[in-house]
């Protein structure tokens, strides 16, 4: 085999080798059930949750909450149902997103003066939003008006 | 136009087309990105969607071109000026200095890339390589960066939580720059070799230490950032 002819060989194994490793880890992450094309449907049951929202200007609100298979919006929106808070929210590409909440007469704007809604389960911030993020039983859910 | 800045050797203007490019995609598209695909992934016990689509891919294509095609000051001037300009319009927040320092780095690996004699189409897989291998610091420095921010409580499961929350992010850089090198980098890395001629500017050895030392200073001053 010819110079020439074996550096051209050489070349495409380079490019070609990790196109094929990466095809393969994603087949047998398929196979191993990593990867998938459905997302597992999450059922919680009965749940008690503590959900606590904290308006940044010492306002903090608190309540406890029973719901069932019930991610994090949701018990937004069931405080919403009580009639404790008023929400507004935008659909986004990856969800839904908070707009406003108000409370107490006072409107709370995401973004508005560099202060966003951001929330926190368990003390861990949640990069999923809060429509896709289930609750478990006994968990604590903190809505936070933070200034970024 | 390219041509005549390339024939003139214009540096500043070549900065500002890159910067003018870079800066206009990012904003075009921010608010057109599809949502992420019914691809997803079990690991550590959390199911995300495998790719979450963000425009890092066009700022960080604008950063290792203005490495390959500049050097120098403008391997942090150009992704830094695209960032600011767009940050203003579509906003960022404190994790912005780990960002732009992300983005200082992989223009560093741009100007390696070529002080390497590197850009020519037999170093191709290098050229790819290097990508890649700046891709994976950016995503490691910037979620640092974010487990640092307080999202995350200070201890070995916060910090394996915030690199399997980082990886849908991670996964859609390598795949959406490793495409967009192939679209953009490797055509000019064979047209330099066969049609074109890439300029060639005078970069002093100063110039050549405080670029290099910028993306360090920037990472310094995240870090002292979120201490104040």
């Amino acid at each position: 085999m010819d110079k020439n002819k074996r550096s051209m060989i050489i070349f495409a194994l380079k490019i070609l080798i990790p196109i094929i490793v990466v095809i393969i880890l994603f087949l047998g992450g398929i196979n191993a059930g990593v990867i998938t094309f459905e997302k597992e449907k999450i059922k919680t049951g009965d749940i008690t949750a503590t959900i606590k929202i904290d308006f940044a200007d010492g306002t903090i609100y608190q309540n406890v909450l029973p719901l069932k298979n019930a991610t994090v919006f949701d018990f937004l929106l069931e405080i919403e149902k009580i009639g404790d808070i008023e929400i507004k929210t935008n659909v986004e590409s990856g969800g839904y997103e908070i707009n406003s909440i108000n409370y107490n007469g006072k409107k709370y704007v995401h973004g508005q003066d560099g202060y966003w809604w951001l929330f926190y389960v368990n003390e861990q911030f949640a990069m999923d939003s809060a429509d896709k993020t289930y609750v478990k039983n006994n968990d604590l859910i903190e809505w936070k008006y933070e200034k970024f | 136009m390219i041509e005549n800045i390339f024939k003139n050797k214009n540096r500043i203007m070549l900065a500002v087309v890159l910067i003018i490019i870079g800066s206009i995609v990012r904003i075009l598209l921010h608010n057109n990105l599809p949502g992420s695909p019914s691809v997803f992934i079990t690991l550590n016990g959390i199911t995300q969607s495998m790719f979450m689509f963000d425009l890092f891919f066009v700022v960080a294509i604008i950063a290792i071109l203005s490495g390959i095609l500049l050097g120098g000051y403008y391997t942090f001037i150009v992704p830094i000026s695209v960032m600011i300009i767009t940050d203003l319009v579509i906003g960022n927040n404190w994790i912005l200095l780990f960002t732009w320092s992300g983005f200082a780095i992989l223009g560093i690996f741009g100007y390696l890339l070529k002080s390497k004699n590197s850009l020519t189409v037999r170093h191709i897989p290098r050229i790819l390589g290097v990508g890649i291998a700046g891709i994976l610091i950016y995503d490691i420095w910037t979620n640092f960066g974010t487990f640092l921010g307080g999202w995350y409580t200070h201890t070995w499961e916060g910090l394996v939580l915030c690199y399997t929350k980082a990886l849908p992010f991670m996964f859609w850089h390598l795949l959406s720059t490793t495409i967009a090198m192939f679209l953009v980098i490797v055509p000019i890395v064979y047209l330099k070799e066969n049609k074109i001629t890439l300029p060639e500017f005078q970069i002093k050895p100063l110039e050549n230490k405080i670029s290099i030392a910028a993306p360090a200073i920037l990472m310094i001053l995240a870090l002292i950032s979120l201490l104040v």
